[in-house]
């Protein structure tokens, strides 16, 4: 079974992006959602196993579904492009991964919070 | 002298009350590279900073600086004593020293003159401009005598504000050019440049081949001082007199020495004038100390030998200058008066025609250089060390008398013991001479001591002078002689003969006028009554003929008086007579007076005292005429006259005789009264002199009083143009503070206000009141925080402090600056607030650090989005090359977007320009654009880009755009419908190969969709129809038209 994991990041090539990455990482992709509604929706539908979340999104923070995580226990780490993501103080210890983002940056951490068997090689 | 080589000129100069104008116009004079140093020395007070400097800076282009210690001077510059401080001269170098006593008199002039006399010599120059009292007199005298040049100021149209101190100078003699301040700096100039030609003089006058010209002018110019004065100077030292002579010809203004001779020739005074030069030396304390030495051997013990101690020793020092030579004498009588068991009074009477010259020897106040011959131990005993002058003791002064007098005009002293008249008779002619010392002479009691000059004698009188010591010049007045006689200077000017006594000359002329006279004469001689005229003290003044008989010298000094004269029996009634005579001031005439005559007989003579009308009524004179009656007749005869025998005129007789026996005695003792009465006259006399002596000084008391006030006048002018610049400066400050909008308070130690700025009402509730109460009493409108503890801190260190503080009520941020308020002495008196307003500072901070982060942000994305697109084309490119295009392309694509809205400061893009940029590469001809003025946000512009590339690409590669004939048509409106408006794009394709909907996307349709659904929340239809694509965008619309 692979780990579930929700993407919130509003610009949707990064968004596809990650998803490439995650899917070749041995990931199942929740959304991508592109506002906190819609990511809030989606964990309200399903809880995912773990979340990558850009912190700046057109429309505000993604604090709000941050909280909704750890309301339910789930591991998240945060995506930036600010230089010291200047987090609440209650987020100072989740992994922050900065952008740009390659696949490298993200294997470990995510690693960490979510383990998977491995990535599923598929030629298509 | 420290720079032997090249030896320049120093000058010195020194000016006092009104000697700011007086050293403008001097140094508005000065010609550039004069080649002389100047040395300024003025009256300063000592408490207040000096603007001399900064004033003299602006009339000469010479540096002007203030005099410091040790500086070596150096020519063409100018140097100033500064406030509070005397300066000295040694070996080229200024040295400064602090005055160790409060004593406000001092001769700054003096002290610095006479040093640099004596360190430059002949390279020494003088100047003494305006001022109040003597000070540079002795200076000048010292530059004098050590060879240098001196000048003083004239006065002329403009001339000194107060000439008292340039007179005083000019008055000692020591003064070689006297010119108004404007010519001086040319003299000083020709000054400078003439010791070359002195040396080329003197090279000359040693080089044997043109030894004759010089040498003999020389001789020439001795030779005729020799004639003119009597004074041969040929044993002189041959580089001295040259230097005198040049000194001469550089004040008369004459180039060669053979038109000094010429002027020499011909002018008697100015020979005098070389004559005077030539004789300086020293007029140091004891010039001469050989004389000196005779003095107090030889003549000092004997003025105090047998003198009780109610008498006086009395000393005249006629011509006595500024005193060096009253002082000398002065400490020898007090010396041996030190040894005496019996200290009689000494009085030293001091004279000098010369008012200032007296002022300064009353001061006794002398610099050190004019002290070089005086002992150490007199240096101890009689003076006191004043920062760099010596002043006379007390004890010294008191013995002395200074008065303005003339030797030549006015009478001179009398019963004097010594007469100490060292080089004065040099500047009188012979004529004068011959007055002057019989003066001395009558001046002197019997015994008394004269002391001259080693140039000068009185070997013609040797009749009334005796020499003690011939080589020392110190005579004694002889006691016999003429002795007593009335001193021949006054009797030209003394009307006692109304009867001139006859002159054999006259009888010669057989005419009118002249034989009268002369038969007048003859009568008067031969038959006229025996007369004699005297005068109202009865001193006989003309004697007639042939008076012996009722007339003889009485024992004992000779005298004049009538009724000692008159022989025996005819003084009584002579006396009567001539006294009522002059009582009534009428004739009174005395019959039957009986005269005795040597060989015991007896005449009767009638006595006849008349007045004469036409001397004056104060100095009247009377003629006495002696008439005999009768013949001579023998004792017992004149007794009893013949027929008159009778017993009763006997008896009246003997009564007459016993009377006149009793009136005898009588008058002997009014005489004796009368001598009692002068010698109280005598004492009031000395008490006179006494009063005098006070007087003078209260005169100079009242001297010093005038340079005070003088002195105050100057400080008090300065005071006031300083006043006038701080009002000035003042009401600038004011001004500065209501135009500033800094908020400044300053505080003192106890952090009381001393002043603000009305800004400073915007941080603190304070009102002009405020100025006195401790700023901790205000109510702030900011919050401060640790102020005093701040405070306290910038007096403990002296280090600025800054703080930032916030006025909420304003939405304000100030930057306030604690900086220590240094007063003049670089002590810290308080500190000082400022309150700078940097709201819009730290606004603008805050908004460049949101710009910063949000650059970072978008740029980051940037690169992420740069990534996925290069990961996503790499996915559809079958090769590397295709890869690259494909990549490159869209790279380019987003920075056309880029560029576009960079020009317009990314607020907004057009749609059309958009569009034109993005399809320009594809022909525009081929390519229609339709559609209204559409403003796109960046957001929508940049995703607007991105579609139409790909829109493009994809024509170009597989559309219409793919064959010649294809083209393409955009067009965009505005949808006005449901209330929301929204932008309708319609990209649409014709002419091109077949199109059929291949099922599947390619990323460029992905990028289309996705960028339109997700990217700009829009819709996208694309419709593959067989003429061609065409792809419809709905977008909500976020920006206005």
């Amino acid at each position: 079974m692979q780990p579930r994991i929700l993407i919130v990041e509003d610009e949707w090539l990064i968004a596809d992006l990650l998803e490439q990455m995650l899917t070749e990482l041995g990931y199942e992709v929740v959304g991508p959602a592109a506002d906190v509604v819609e990511a809030l929706a989606l964990i309200e539908e399903r809880v995912p196993d773990a979340a990558v979340l850009d912190v700046s999104l057109a429309k505000g923070k993604s604090f709000a579904v941050a909280d909704a995580m750890r309301d339910r226990g789930a591991p998240f780490l945060f995506l930036t492009g600010h230089v010291d993501g200047d987090l609440p103080p209650q987020y100072r210890s989740t992994p922050l991964i900065c952008k740009p983002v390659l696949m490298s940056d993200l294997k470990a951490p995510l690693a960490k919070i979510a383990p998977t068997d491995g990535p599923v090689r598929c030629d298509a | 002298m420290a720079e032997r080589e090249t030896p320049f000129p120093v000058v010195g100069i020194g000016a006092s009350a009104g000697g700011v104008e007086a050293l403008e116009g001097f140094f508005r004079g000065v010609p550039d590279e004069s080649g002389c140093a100047y040395v300024v020395l003025t009256h300063l007070n000592p408490d207040r900073r000096s603007l001399l400097p900064e004033i003299l800076g602006r009339f000469t282009s010479m540096p002007v600086r203030v005099a410091a210690d040790g500086a070596a001077v150096q020519p063409d510059e100018v140097y100033i004593l500064p406030p509070d401080a005397i300066l000295d001269f040694r070996n080229g170098r200024l040295i400064l020293r602090k005055p160790t006593s409060t004593h406000r008199e001092r001769k700054p002039i003096d002290i610095f003159f006479a040093a640099l006399a004596r360190d430059k010599g002949e390279y020494a120059a003088g100047v003494v401009l305006s001022g109040g009292d003597g000070d540079g007199t002795l200076g000048v005298k010292a530059i004098k005598e050590y060879g240098g040049l001196t000048l003083a100021q004239t006065a002329d149209g403009s001339g000194p504000r107060y000439a008292d101190m340039p007179k005083s100078a000019i008055a000692s003699g020591m003064v070689d050019i006297a010119a108004s301040v404007e010519q001086m700096g040319q003299r000083l100039a020709d000054f400078a440049a003439s010791f070359d030609r002195f040396d080329r003089m003197v090279a000359e006058a040693q080089h044997a081949g043109d030894v004759k010209t010089v040498k003999d002018l020389r001789v020439e110019i001795c030779a005729i001082l020799r004639n003119q004065l009597g004074h041969d100077f040929a044993g002189y030292k041959e580089k001295t007199f040259l230097r005198r002579v040049q000194r001469r010809m550089q004040v008369n203004h004459l180039e060669s020495m053979e038109g000094y001779v010429e002027r020499l020739r011909q002018d008697p005074k100015e020979a005098g004038a070389l004559f005077r030069d030539l004789l300086i030396n020293v007029t140091n304390f004891f010039r001469d100390a050989d004389a000196f030495k005779v003095l107090e051997e030889q003549v000092v013990p004997k003025l105090f030998e047998n003198r009780a101690v109610e008498e006086t020793v009395r000393v005249w020092v006629p011509g006595c200058a500024t005193g060096e030579e009253v002082f000398s004498i002065a400490i020898l009588l007090q010396e041996r008066m030190h040894g005496l068991m019996v200290t009689p009074r000494v009085q030293i009477f001091a004279t000098d025609i010369d008012e200032h010259a007296l002022a300064v020897a009353r001061a006794g106040r002398y610099p050190e250089a004019l002290l070089d011959s005086v002992s150490e131990e007199r240096r101890k005993r009689f003076f006191t060390y004043d920062d760099g002058s010596y002043l006379l003791t007390k004890e010294i002064r008191d013995m002395c008398v200074f008065s303005p007098h003339s030797v030549i005009r006015d009478p001179p002293f009398s019963r004097l013991d010594l007469v100490s008249c060292r080089n004065l008779l040099i500047y009188f002619g012979p004529e004068m001479q011959n007055q002057v010392i019989p003066t001395f002479h009558y001046a002197l009691r019997p015994g008394g001591y004269l002391f001259l000059g080693t140039s000068e004698n009185v070997s013609q009188f040797s009749d009334i002078f005796a020499a003690v010591d011939k080589k020392s010049r110190v005579f004694r007045s002889r006691e016999d002689g003429a002795s007593r006689a009335r001193p021949p200077l006054s009797i030209a000017g003394f009307r006692s003969a109304p009867f001139p006594p006859p002159r054999p000359g006259n009888i010669r002329g057989p005419g009118g006028a002249a034989l009268r006279q002369s038969v007048e004469n003859h009568v008067l001689d031969r038959f006229a009554p025996a007369h004699v005229v005297v005068n109202r003290d009865g001193e006989v003044v003309y004697y007639s003929a042939r008076t012996g008989k009722y007339l003889e010298a009485s024992p004992g000094a000779p005298t004049r008086q009538l009724t000692t004269l008159a022989r025996k029996g005819l003084r009584l009634d002579l006396r009567t007579t001539l006294r009522e005579a002059i009582e009534l001031d009428r004739r009174v005439e005395r019959t039957g007076v009986v005269v005795e005559a040597e060989d015991d007989r007896m005449q009767r003579v009638d006595l006849l005292v008349e007045p004469l009308r036409d001397s004056p009524p104060e100095d009247r004179l009377f003629l006495i005429l002696f008439q005999d009656v009768g013949p001579m007749v023998s004792r017992e005869e004149a007794a009893h006259p013949p027929g008159r025998t009778d017993e009763t005129i006997l008896q009246l007789e003997r009564e007459l005789r016993d009377t006149r026996e009793r009136l005898q005695s009588l008058i002997e003792e009014y005489e004796t009264a009368l001598e009692e009465l002068k010698s109280s006259n005598e004492e009031l006399v000395s008490v006179n002199e006494e009063l005098q002596s006070t007087n003078e000084e209260l005169e100079a008391s009242k001297e010093e009083l005038q340079s005070l006030n003088e002195e105050l006048h100057t400080v008090n002018a300065e005071l006031s143009g300083k006043v006038d610049l701080l009002d000035r400066a003042n009401s600038d400050l004011v001004n500065l503070f209501e135009s500033t909008k800094v908020a400044t308070v300053f505080l003192d130690r106890g952090l009381v206000i001393r002043s603000f700025t009305p800004a400073a009402s915007q941080i603190f509730r304070i009102l002009p009141g405020d100025r006195g109460r401790p700023l901790t009493d205000l109510a702030s409108r900011v919050t401060l925080p640790g102020l005093a503890d701040d405070v306290r801190s910038v007096f403990a260190t002296g280090e600025t402090l800054e703080r930032a503080v916030d006025h909420e009520a304003r939405g304000a941020r100030y930057l306030l600056r604690l900086i220590p308020y240094r007063d003049s002495d670089d002590k810290i008196a308080g500190v000082v607030l400022t309150f700078v307003d940097v709201t819009t500072l730290a606004n603008a901070e805050a908004h460049q650090k949101v710009l910063i982060a949000e650059l970072n942000h978008r740029v980051k994305n940037m690169l992420t989005v740069v990534i996925s697109i290069a990961e996503n084309t790499s996915k559809a490119s079958p090769d590397a090359k295709s890869f690259k295009d494909g990549f490159i392309q869209r790279i380019k694509a987003m920075a056309k977007s880029y560029e576009l809205l960079a020009r317009d400061n990314w607020t907004a893009a057009s749609m059309r320009n958009l569009a034109a940029q993005h399809l320009a590469p594809f022909g525009t001809e081929r390519i229609v654009l339709d559609g209204p003025e559409q403003p796109l946000t960046p957001n929508q512009a940049l995703s607007f880009g991105m579609i139409l590339h790909e829109l493009a690409t994809n024509a170009g590669k597989y559309g219409a755009l793919s064959v010649p004939e294809g083209r393409v048509d955009f067009s965009w409106n505005n949808l006005d419908g449901d209330g929301a408006q929204a932008i309708r794009a319609v990209w649409r394709e014709t002419g091109g190969p077949p199109v059929a909907d291949a099922g599947h996307r390619s990323f460029g349709m992905k990028l289309i969709e996705r960028e339109t659904v997700r990217g700009l929340s829009g819709e996208c239809e694309i419709r593959f129809d067989p003429e061609g694509l065409q792809v419809t965008l709905t977008l909500p619309e976020s920006m206005g038209k």
